[in-house]
């Protein structure tokens, strides 16, 4: 078994025991609750969790326990309303499946074989049960006190596996020694060095709480330092006596406490930051692990569909905390399943709509500052709007009129809705609207927020965004107004020191811009500060395609950061994004470049910005800064909202990032050309009927050829763009 | 059974119903401190723990209430003060070098306080507040003959000023 799987497993195994142990509590207190609503909301919450756990168990290729716990869905959904007692048998029949799986997983772990017929009985058992709770049960009726119930004979063909008790008991009883059972054998566990993530999340505090103590310390030795000069002050005024020389002894002594107490919190301060290292190392983990094990399922699934479908994954190797990979293991599990349940069509259904045959998942990640963005493209038939608008219709979530009247990207959000699903066929997979809510609820749960794009019979685009929160960056450390702050490293262009000749200049000449430097207080609208000097320094920050130079007090310099989020009360102040404690006890204040660019353009109004957004986007590919410069100021002075990228593979990231109307690229770009990235882009399932207008210096054939061959739009010479051919083809590719 | 009979039992359960009643709600105990010359308290449930205030962090853009922020057992606390928050009298930093942690069990915030009195059992008879439209007041209580404005942490936090936008 390789290490990743052993990782992932491990993850699992955990992940299993807390929804073992709780699907068997809410049994227990279901089998004894007389009321209905309290059974319904039990029922929902076992239920939840079987589908958590059969979507991770076949992700990973344990299709006995998959099989296991849809079994446990199938036999509850007589019962979901609430309204009917579970028929005797089932609560332990489950129980009997969950500790069997308990019992699997372990093996697994431990090298053994993945499948287990003990456990596809059990979910035969449950399947037979589920049948005969289908009929009208004599027990539902039983009073509303609890009373003795009898046997139940097992039913034929059962496995038992676990040996009866040896004395009749009552269901309720047998249930809550089940129950105690669970809770020593995860109790007794002493051999076994997982640590569960709220522990780590505790051990985590502690260095902070540490460098609380450690600044104390300091501020200890300092008084001391005080008490020191105070006494060697009064000694230097005294005259010599006896008592003058116990106080000199006595000022020594002193001095030399202030050394000790130094050393202590020098030494504190040194394995505080090992401490740190090392509880960091122990949080992070590739994302990989989660996208990984993917691949395989979504081949077994899609076998299993008769559907051809390939899964890519590209930059899975940004490392994140393993408690936001556990928030997100569900929601990648669903997004993978959707997209091969409902998006990919059959071989033969693609070939009828001019598609390969074999379909493609493809799943992005990428860092952005403080983000990591991961993005899931299906080539699929796309959501079906007509069926979320009826659904929606029918469950009573819009009325009629309402649902005409939603704009489509509103209508997509629906999908979200819990319970929703537009599948009218319930399988293994589908139409049990057990899904996309749960990805919402995790994304959430990680201080993310996921969206969904999609274009019928093109694909679909799910965009989850999580904060680096549980993680470190690297930041950029000033002082600005008397405030400590930060901005992510990746986001800094140039941070230097300006003197006052520079200075009086206002502007700054960065990548072959003239930028305006604007004081920090004004970006952020906080009182100046006024530091006379020799000059001051400045940061220059990139986001949004936009470059701001700002000016500082004081740098403080690079440093990898722990980024804490900010509580909700501070989520309103738009320019910061999270804070960082420093090594003093301070907070610095990490600041969101995005916004300090954005409030720049804070007189902007409503209505412009409205109009901004109506406007045609163009994306604008050219390795001259020259070149690209003519494109933007011709373009924006036609009206279209122009964003530029250095080659083509920074294209194609602002592609996919952000969709666009159109694309004018060079054909010669360092990385990569723009023959490249026009196939790249007609390669793309969101993006593949994108007008792409190729320019080159070359006025040759063979370029013309290589051009139309990888699917542009229109190829120009760089001399007809002198005569202003550029724009009248632009005008002519989008509709005004 | 007469009517007697029946007339006894209905009295027994009442008395017992009454006794347990007075048993029951005898007193309550708060978290008392003060602010600006007034006593106020929360119930036990609703502080998560008090710290001094060694090291204040200001916040770019802060409303006037929100002082700073500190760490807090690894969280970035708000230190809220409540006389902006009610826009009242506004008091120094150097009266207020301690901070209450209020939580209702999903949110917290600091509240700076001018002193801690610790725990104290207050009599139960506590009646809705209708005083002024001091945002997070629910109730008034009696410590001695001190008045005690009990704050209720669920309407504090559940302030629009509080809540992401």
């Amino acid at each position: 078994m390789d290490e990743i799987l052993r990782q992932v497993l491990t993850l699992f195994g955990e992940e299993f025991k807390e929804h073992s142990l709780a699907m068997a509590q809410s049994l227990i207190q279901a089998d004894r609750s007389d009321s209905a609503e309290e059974r319904k909301a039990l029922m929902a919450e076992v239920y939840r969790r079987a589908h958590s756990v059969k979507g991770t168990s076949g992700t990973l290729g344990l299709f006995d326990l998959e099989d296991m716990a849809h079994a446990v869905e199938t036999a509850l959904i007589a019962f979901r309303s609430g309204e009917r007692h579970l028929v005797p048998g089932l609560a332990q029949k489950i129980l009997d499946g969950l500790d069997q799986a308990q019992r699997l997983l372990e093996a697994v772990a431990a090298g053994a074989d993945v499948s287990d017929p003990v456990l596809r009985a059990t979910a035969a058992d449950l399947l037979k049960l589920a049948a005969a709770a289908d009929k009208p049960a004599v027990q539902d009726l039983r009073p509303m006190t609890p009373s003795p119930e009898p046997a139940t004979p097992p039913p034929p063909g059962a496995i038992h596996l676990t040996p009866p008790p040896p004395e009749p008991q009552s269901q309720g009883a047998e249930l809550a020694a089940r129950a105690e059972d669970a809770f020593a054998r995860k109790g007794a566990q002493v051999e076994s060095l997982r640590v569960s993530a709220e522990q780590l999340f505790n051990l985590e505090r502690q260095p902070d709480e540490l460098r609380e103590i450690r600044t104390v310390i300091e501020q200890r030795a300092e008084d001391a330092r005080r008490l020191f000069w105070t006494l060697q002050g009064a000694l230097s005024r005294a005259q010599r006596s006896i008592e003058y020389e116990l106080a000199a002894a006595i000022r020594d002594q002193i001095l030399q406490l202030q050394r000790n107490i130094t050393g202590v919190a020098g030494e504190l301060s040194f394995r505080v930051t090992e401490l740190d290292r090392e509880l960091r190392a122990l949080r992070m983990l590739e994302l990989k692990t989660l996208t990984d094990p993917l691949a395989k399922a979504v081949f077994k699934h899609a076998d299993t569909l008769r559907k051809k479908v390939r899964l890519e994954t590209f930059g899975a190797k940004v490392a994140l905390d393993r408690r936001m990979l556990q928030e997100l293991k569900d929601p990648f599990v669903h997004l993978v399943r959707n997209a091969v349940d409902h998006g990919i069509e059959t071989p033969a259904e693609r070939a009828r709509v001019g598609k390969r045959d074999e379909g493609v998942i493809r799943i992005d990640v990428e860092q952005r500052g403080n983000t990591v963005q991961i993005t899931f493209t299906d080539d699929g038939a796309g959501i079906d709007l007509n069926a979320v608008r009826q659904k929606a219709i029918e469950t009573g979530l819009l009325t009629a009129e309402a649902a005409a009247a939603l704009p489509e990207d509103q209508l997509q959000e629906l999908i979200f809705q819990p319970g929703f699903s537009t599948s009218a066929k319930l399988s293994k997979t589908a139409g049990r609207g057990v899904g996309l809510d749960v990805v919402k609820e995790n994304v959430q749960k990680a201080g993310g927020r996921v969206s969904v794009s999609s274009r019928r019979g093109q694909g679909s685009r799910f965009v989850i965004e999580v904060p680096l929160t549980l993680a470190t960056a690297q930041a950029l450390l000033f002082e600005a107004s008397g405030f400590a702050l930060a901005v992510p490293l990746s986001s800094v262009v140039r941070a230097r020191f300006v003197d006052n000749v520079e200075a009086s200049r206002g502007h700054l000449e960065v990548e072959g811009q003239l930028l305006p430097i604007h004081a920090m207080s004004d970006v952020i609208q906080v009182p100046a500060s006024h530091a006379p000097g020799t000059g001051y320094s400045v940061v220059v920050v990139r986001a949004a395609e936009r470059m701001l130079a700002i000016r500082v007090d004081r740098l403080l310099g690079e440093r990898e950061v722990v980024v804490r989020p900010l509580p909700p009360e501070m989520l309103r102040l738009r320019h910061l994004s999270a804070a960082t404690p420093l090594g003093d006890g301070r907070l610095a204040f990490i600041l969101s470049t995005r916004a300090l660019v954005e409030s720049l353009s804070s007189s902007t109004s409503f209505a412009a910005l409205e109009e901004v957004a109506r406007k045609h986007r163009v994306v604008v590919a050219d390795d001259s800064i020259t070149t690209r410069s003519l494109h933007r100021q011709v373009l924006e002075a036609a009206g279209y909202q122009v964003e530029t990228a250095a080659d083509g593979e920074e294209a194609l990231r602002l592609l996919r990032a952000k969709g666009a109307d159109l694309l004018v690229s060079d054909i010669h770009m360092p990385r990569m050309d723009g023959i490249t990235l026009t196939r790249k882009v007609r390669g793309e399932p969101l993006l593949g009927s994108l007008p792409v207008v190729l320019v080159s210096s070359l006025d040759s054939d063979a370029d013309q050829e290589r051009a139309q061959d990888a699917g542009a739009s229109a190829y120009l010479t760089k001399g007809a763009y002198q005569r202003g051919e550029l724009l009248k083809l632009v005008q002519s590719l989008l509709p005004s | 059974m007469g009517k007697d009979a029946i007339q006894i039992l209905k009295e027994r359960a009442e008395a017992a119903a009454h006794v347990e009643d007075q048993v029951a709600i005898a007193t309550v105990a708060l978290s008392l401190f003060v602010r600006g010359k007034q006593l106020y308290g929360l119930r036990l449930g609703e502080v998560e723990g008090a710290g001094r205030l060694r090291q204040l962090s200001n916040v770019p853009g802060a409303p006037p209430w929100m002082i700073g922020a500190v760490q807090h057992r690894g969280s970035i606390l708000t230190l809220l003060d409540l006389a902006p928050f009610w826009g009242t009298e506004l008091k120094g930093l150097a009266d207020l070098p301690t901070f209450i942690v209020v939580t209702d069990g999903r949110a917290q915030i600091g509240v700076l306080v001018e002193e801690l009195l610790g725990v104290h059992e207050v009599d139960a008879a506590i009646h809705p507040y209708r005083g002024d439209e001091r945002v997070g007041i629910s109730e008034i209580a009696h410590w001695g003959q001190q008045p005690v404005l009990v704050l209720s942490a669920a309407r504090l936090l559940q302030d629009g000023r509080l809540r992401a936008s």
